[in-house]
């Protein structure tokens, strides 16, 4: 008894009613529709191409019986396989480092807000706006030997021989195709990075005026670190488009000259739509996806502990 | 209260009951109206195909005209997609009744269970296969088995810049040896002997490997049954030398694609170019001066063989097709020599068709000479995609001077007889 009240059982004052119990189920219901969508878009898929990765499976070809890991095993005896997946990291590491520099130095002069920067700020996003396809083409054309804008400057200048062609070598090849890849690349991460530049606090910068910082100081010890998680979020992102990239590639030497410029993106699609082996291209896939995770948790943690070791 | 329940009971089963009613007679109307309605033949087109054929020579109206029973139901798709639509339409148990096929991908679609063997049908029908080129008949049998019917073959001949040649003194070339004296003294002035796509596979099939057919020899042949690289014979290694010779005079960009190389060609900036029929409607055009084009055979190797590779399409039924009827109807409708003539993109498969138009003019009399002793430039298995590729990485090497032309044919032929040998 309290204040002349008689005590209520626990058990009765929670008792759940019905009302509750609808109220617990609508957030189930919700969320069912994008449930749904990722078990049939996402799970759905990644679980058949891992159990097609198993199997023998050709669309020519009435088969489709389980083989273990014999097309593993098959890929990582091949040598051509580990040849492209040693252009698809250099292809990787090189665009991932020329798209992100050029794209925080754009950023950089973008923040300074020199005239026409405004309108440069809106220019900026037109290569990223182009279908790859159309990158692909354009570049192809201004790269090549006969009517190519970008030869004939090397030539007139004699900085290349007469008879030079951009895709005649497998370097040369991969050099043109990382040009167009980083000048399509370049401006997504300009964006983000002047979004995030852009809301730095002024009296960060002013204090460090005041302090007499240079502007190299400026940027290493205010906007560098301000901009950090922006920058990585840029890198892992930058990272996995351009390790699953096909069609520039594809696009500009198709893999040529004598499959020098063959990443397993391209390989992947050779097997799976030329020659029809789906559960060998599955395997690649599934190869590509772990070469992919085992690259990020480890950039993941040399991130963490550089963050550690700077704090 | 109980009787209004009970007619409301009476009137909502009242309004099932002829609900239902209504459902069924519409059934029944819609059943009475599909019996008379012409039934659907599905067909697979090659984009091109469609696009510069099929629609506008009316194709779809005169056969549904011609036999009022079936109604064409048309599917275009691009080059690139074909075999996989097919493939992915089988594998849903949706194939097509009829399908355009390219001849590279037969056997591949035999294997795979996705022609239906057209013998029975051939048996008895009006279509004469004896005015049909007889390679063409062939590629289209596996195994004695009739599988396809062509109706779109071709084959290159050699086309070359009249003007240019004139220009450097020289006679149009007989044989491959004239070419490159054509292609070194052309170079000397600033002009390319010829000009392809190295990095596609097929290069060293049919563009500029298509010319070993002039050397006696070919990528792999059928000995005693089993499928054997030729790369290590003499005859190969000479053809090679010879391309090493000729890519020396030819564009260093390996990803040139076949329209501008085309397109350089009309520009009077290559000399010789191998030709194919569809290019006489899409290349003559780019030409200023259509004086200057002359065509002749492809010219002769050194042991005097006359080689063209053959390609192009046929058409087959799908073994799960739902209306194989109407499906044969349209193959003996397409079949006749006159519809043949419009609707083949290349070459009409039957001798009569050259009769017709657009085959009755000049520019295809070189063609239908050519046609008389082309021939496959290699056996048509279902591993042939994956021999090209494997065989044009080698040759490609060479061709760069990343490995010499022992050297290709060396690794060539292992790497050949390797991807033969799962099929042996």
């Amino acid at each position: 008894m309290l204040l002349g009240r008689p005590l209520v059982p626990l058990q009765k004052l929670y008792r759940p009613t019905m009302i509750k119990r609808r109220i617990s189920i609508a957030p189930y219901a919700f969320i069912a529709p994008a449930f749904i969508m990722l078990i049939v878009f996402i799970a759905y898929p990644v679980l058949m191409n891992l159990i097609t990765s198993f199997q023998n499976y050709s669309l020519i070809g009435n088969k489709r019986d389980f083989i273990g890991l014999v097309n593993y095993q098959n890929l990582l005896k091949d040598v051509r396989v580990w040849d492209a997946i040693r252009r698809t990291f250099s292809w990787t590491f090189i665009n991932l480092v020329f798209a992100l520099s050029i794209g925080l130095g754009a950023a950089l002069l973008l923040s300074s807000r020199f005239n026409w920067s405004n309108l440069l700020n809106a220019f900026v996003l037109i290569p990223w706006i182009l279908p790859s396809v159309i990158t692909g083409y354009i570049f192809s054309l201004m790269f090549s030997e006969d009517a190519g804008v970008f030869t004939w400057i090397l030539k007139s200048l004699h900085i290349v021989e007469p008879t030079f062609s951009w895709f005649r070598t497998g370097a040369t090849s991969m050099a043109a195709a990382i040009i167009a890849n980083v000048w399509r690349a370049f401006p997504f991460f300009t964006l983000m990075l002047y979004a995030k530049i852009s809301s730095l606090p002024t009296d960060h910068i002013e204090a460090a005026y005041l302090e007499g910082a240079t502007s190299s100081q400026r940027f290493r010890y205010i906007t560098f670190p301000f901009i950090t998680p922006v920058l990585a979020a840029c890198t892992y992102l930058c990272f996995i488009w351009t390790f699953n990239a096909y069609d520039i590639l594809k696009i500009m030497t198709n893999g040529g000259p004598a499959e020098l410029t063959t990443t397993m993106s391209i390989m992947v699609q050779r097997e799976a739509f030329q020659y029809f082996n789906l559960s060998v291209a599955s395997a690649m896939s599934i190869i590509m996806f772990l070469l992919m995770l085992i690259i990020i948790v480890c950039a993941r943690l040399l991130y963490g502990v550089i963050k550690r070791v700077a704090a | 209260m109980t009787e209004v329940l009970a007619d409301k009971t009476l009137l909502a089963l009242l309004l099932i009951g002829v609900l239902c009613s209504v459902t069924v007679f519409a059934a029944g109307t819609s059943e009475a109206k599909s019996a008379a309605k012409p039934r659907e033949v599905r067909i697979l087109l090659w984009d091109s195909t469609y696009n510069q054929k099929f629609e506008p020579q009316n194709i779809k109206a005169d056969f549904e005209a011609q036999y009022p029973d079936y109604q064409l139901v048309i599917d275009r798709i691009e080059y690139d997609s074909l075999d996989k639509q097919i493939l992915l339409a089988h594998a849903t148990g949706k194939d097509y009744d009829v399908i355009q096929v390219n001849h590279s991908s037969v056997s591949q679609f035999v294997a795979g269970g996705v022609l239906l063997p057209l013998d029975s049908y051939l048996a008895s029908s009006a279509i004469d296969l004896s005015t049909y080129a007889p390679a063409a008949v062939d590629v289209g049998k596996i195994k004695g088995v009739t599988y396809g019917i062509p109706f779109d073959p071709d084959c290159r001949i050699l086309a070359y810049n009249r003007r240019i040649l004139d220009e450097l003194g020289f006679a149009p070339p007989k044989t491959t040896a004239d070419m490159l004296e054509i292609a070194k003294a052309a170079y000397a002035k600033d002009y390319y002997a010829m000009a392809g796509q190295v990095s596609k596979s097929m290069f060293c099939i049919y563009d500029l490997g298509g010319f070993m057919l002039s050397y006696d020899t070919q990528v792999y042949k059928e000995v005693n049954g089993k499928y054997v690289s030729q790369l290590n014979t003499p005859e190969a290694l000479q053809f090679v030398k010879w391309a090493v010779e000729m890519f020396k005079y030819m564009p260093k960009d390996t990803n040139i694609s076949d329209t501008l190389a085309r397109s350089m060609f009309a520009q009077g900036k290559v000399v010789m170019l191998w030709w194919t029929p569809s290019q006489i409607n899409s290349v003559i055009p780019q030409f200023a001066n259509r004086d200057e084009l002359e065509f002749s055979e492809i010219p002769i190797g050194p042991t005097g063989a006359h080689g063209s590779a053959m390609g192009g399409y046929l058409w087959g039924i799908g073994s799960g097709a739902k209306n194989k009827d109407g499906a044969w109807a349209f193959m003996e409708y397409a079949n006749t020599p006159k519809v043949q003539a419009m609707l083949a993109r290349g070459l009409p498969a039957d001798t009569r068709a050259f009769d017709y138009p657009p085959f009755n003019i000049p520019e295809y009399n070189m063609f239908r000479k050519q046609l008389e002793t082309s021939k496959y430039p290699v056996p048509l298995t279902e591993v042939f995609p994956r021999v090209a590729e494997v065989w044009n990485r080698r040759f490609s090497e060479a061709l760069l001077g990343v490995i010499s032309a022992e050297e290709a044919c060396r690794l060539g032929h292992a790497e050949v007889q390797a991807v033969l040998d799962t099929i042996n």
